[in-house]
């Protein structure tokens, strides 16, 4: 049904970014290999396929700075993390609060 | 398809310069853009959008373009009404937009598979869908059906839409936000390029009962005063059937209870379900409930604002 991880060259098929491009977003810990020491021994996860897409669109289609890419992603990550919390506690929340009228 | 006022949907006019258009895009943009926005039409608006820029930003398909709206003014003019029906020799609107559609259709988005050895060969397009999932589907490894639409442009360069629908293993213990990966369930590719990937974006449907926390589950019980105050065993709601649940005496409101092993399965173990207690007064009181509240009001010493006369 899906194979479970993608080699390097694999994930430099998927998207328009240089492979030195991808090769910087490893060591700035944007994507980071699930196996492998050495670029051709790279094992990514489909997490790390989405994330290089989304960092692709991000610079393609929002024009910004492979140097800001890493802050960007994480704080996209974060916005989207309390965005998820602020959904749960608020939805917790009515369960205990009750408006009068 | 209709025709677009590619000018009127990033808010620009006709003589706009390249420097207010790319800066009216970049504005829409970072507003709809699907991964930064949560509006729910962001993807459809970003797509309006990109496709207005991909063309005004040109020099060469923005002079096309104009020159498309200038014929179509024209004939606008002729016919005496914009909407009217035109059946005469000329282009109707559907050969616009087939004309359209082959003019600029089919060079956005994607920028996949490139640097293939055949220069047509293009590996589809990977396409993603929101798949909504029941916890209750999360307990066991389910099957779930999906059905998709999938827009592609053909070898004579036409767009294509294929209808799939596909029976789909979910893993026990999926969490919100996962993506499952079917390799080749994309889009067809062009030549002899492989087809794209489908990922299926799981998102968990909110449960009137649960509320989700990683692998817990939260489950707000309510309970009469009397309950909480002497004790009871209260039959409460799991995923996977009823138990009996103790609540001890001099229970308060917004204690939690664990009940192990009772939560969503995770990849290590199952979580555990809390069960928050919630003291609630009845609708109604009778004459003699108020009797038997005035007598306890009378007997009880007790001061829940004891704190507020220390701090104030």
């Amino acid at each position: 049904m899906s194979s479970v991880y993608v080699s390097f060259d694999e994930l430099c098929q998927c998207v328009s970014i240089s492979e030195a491009q991808i090769v910087d977003l490893v060591e700035q810990g944007v994507l980071r290999p699930e196996a492998g020491v050495r670029r051709e021994e790279w094992r990514f996860s489909h997490y790390a396929l989405s994330r290089v897409g989304k960092a692709d669109r991000l610079h393609r289609q929002l024009a910004i700075e492979w140097s800001d890419m890493p802050l960007v992603l994480e704080m996209l990550d974060e916005l989207n993390e309390l965005r998820a919390e602020n959904a749960m506690l608020k939805q917790r929340l009515k369960r205990f609060l009750h408006d009068e009228g | 398809m209709d025709f677009k006022d590619y000018y009127s949907v990033l808010g620009v006019d006709r003589q706009a310069d390249d420097k207010v258009i790319k800066t009216a895009y970049r504005k829409l943009a970072r507003q709809y853009h699907p991964d930064v926005s949560k509006h729910p039409e962001a993807e459809e608006k970003f797509k309006e959008v990109a496709e207005a820029y991909e063309v005004l930003h040109d020099a060469n398909k923005r002079a096309e373009y104009d020159e498309l709206c200038q014929a179509r003014e024209q004939r606008q003019r002729y016919q005496g009404n914009a909407d009217a029906g035109y059946g005469g020799g000329g282009q109707s609107d559907a050969d616009f937009a087939d004309f359209f559609s082959s003019m600029f259709g089919g060079t956005g988005g994607g920028g996949f598979g490139r640097g293939a050895a055949d220069p047509f060969a293009r590996k589809g397009q990977d396409v993603e869908i929101e798949l909504p999932v029941f916890l209750e589907e999360t307990l066991a490894e389910s099957s779930k059906p999906v059905s998709f639409n999938l827009q592609y442009v053909d070898e004579r360069g036409q767009p294509k839409v294929l209808q799939k629908s596909l029976k789909v293993k979910i893993p026990a213990g999926v969490a919100d936000g996962e993506r499952i990966r079917l390799k080749g369930q994309g889009s067809p590719g062009a030549g002899q390029a492989p087809a794209g990937d489908l990922y299926l974006h799981i998102r968990l449907v909110p449960h009137p009962l649960f509320d989700v926390e990683g692998h817990n589950l939260i489950l707000t019980v309510p309970l009469a005063p009397w309950e909480a105050a002497l004790g009871a065993k209260v039959t409460v709601p799991t995923l996977s059937g009823k138990i009996q649940l103790t609540i001890k005496p001099s229970s308060q409101s917004g204690q939690r209870l664990r009940i192990k092993g009772k939560g969503l399965t995770g990849k290590q173990g199952s979580g555990d379900l809390f069960a928050v207690l919630k003291v609630v007064m009845p609708q109604q009181h009778s004459e003699r409930m108020q009797q038997l509240w005035s007598e306890l009001a009378e007997q009880a010493a007790f001061d829940p604002r004891a704190d507020w006369s220390k701090k104030s």
